[in-house]
């Protein structure tokens, strides 16, 4: 009783070191390992793919952004070159915050121009008002003048 | 055996003329390559980067000196992916430096249209 409870603590011993060593060797015979750098890549992408105000107001960047992701992903694809392709998803990376932050300049820019032309008008009406004012008081004046007897007006 | 020396001599001079085939000259893609991030790094410093972007604008310039003298010492390898992480950094700095001054002037003008506003708003009860 005693020796079969020892025998099972050792196969169990035995059989755990084994599934440990077969784990170990998996993990090393799938190489190389994809990149973490190219998973940063696609999911910056995909999620600047999804923000509305850059794709319309950076569609260029945006599908310049794409293509550096893709051609990090296609040299993967063919040539497991780690340090080439760990360069091409750092590039990606950047090419989408290019991308964001021309989306941020041409917001900016539109908006720039809206106020401009806000304050065209704003400086608009403050001129038709003075002169409406000009006028008004002129015209007051005149009837001040009309109103005084006609003997003492020459 | 005068064969074998003579083909040995061969050997020799074709791995001589081989290694400096090699070293001669760069690859003309990496000359292309290093060349626009020269570029791309001299108009970001034109640029509103220095002011805006200045820590995208140092990474771009690090790189592009660490291309070069990947470039001195024949690593065109190095040197071609040096320019092009140069290359894009120079280019996110300008657009920065760019969105970032669009930015504050477009602030500037706002405030700048509210107190006009604010003027011509006091004028109109005035002259009522």
């Amino acid at each position: 009783m005693r020796r079969t409870f020892r025998e099972y603590v050792l196969l169990g011993l035995v059989m755990s070191t084994v599934v440990g060593m077969s784990l170990v060797g998996l993990a090393c015979s799938t190489i190389p390992a994809r990149p973490v750098a190219l998973e940063e890549a696609r999911t910056a992408y995909a999620q600047v793919q999804q923000d509305p105000q850059v794709a319309t107001n950076a569609p260029v960047a945006l599908r310049e952004a794409e293509e550096a992701v893709r051609r990090a992903e296609q040299t993967w694809e063919q040539d497991k070159n780690v340090r080439e392709v760990d360069n091409l998803a750092a590039v990606a990376k950047r090419r989408v915050e290019v991308a964001r932050a021309a989306a941020e300049k041409k917001m900016a820019q539109d908006e720039l121009a809206q106020l401009s032309a806000e304050r065209e008008r704003v400086l608009l009406e403050a001129r038709t008002r003075e002169a409406e004012r000009a006028q008004r008081e002129a015209d007051q004046a005149y009837q001040q003048v009309r109103s005084v007897p006609s003997g003492i007006r020459y | 055996m005068a064969s074998k020396k003579a083909v040995i001599r061969f050997l020799l001079l074709c791995g001589v003329v081989g290694l400096s085939a090699c070293a001669g000259r760069p690859p003309t893609a990496t000359l292309t390559q290093l060349s626009q991030a020269e570029l791309a790094v001299k108009q970001a410093d034109k640029s509103k980067a220095p002011e805006y972007a200045s820590l995208e604008l140092y990474t771009a310039r690090e790189q592009l000196t660490a291309a070069q003298q990947a470039m001195n010492r024949n690593d065109y390898a190095e040197a071609r992916r040096l320019a092009e992480r140069a290359l894009v950094n120079a280019q996110l700095a300008e657009t920065m430096g760019e969105a970032a001054q669009a930015r504050q002037v477009a602030t500037e003008l706002q405030y700048s249209v509210e107190s006009l506003r604010r003027e011509a708003d006091q004028q109109a009860l005035r002259s009522r």
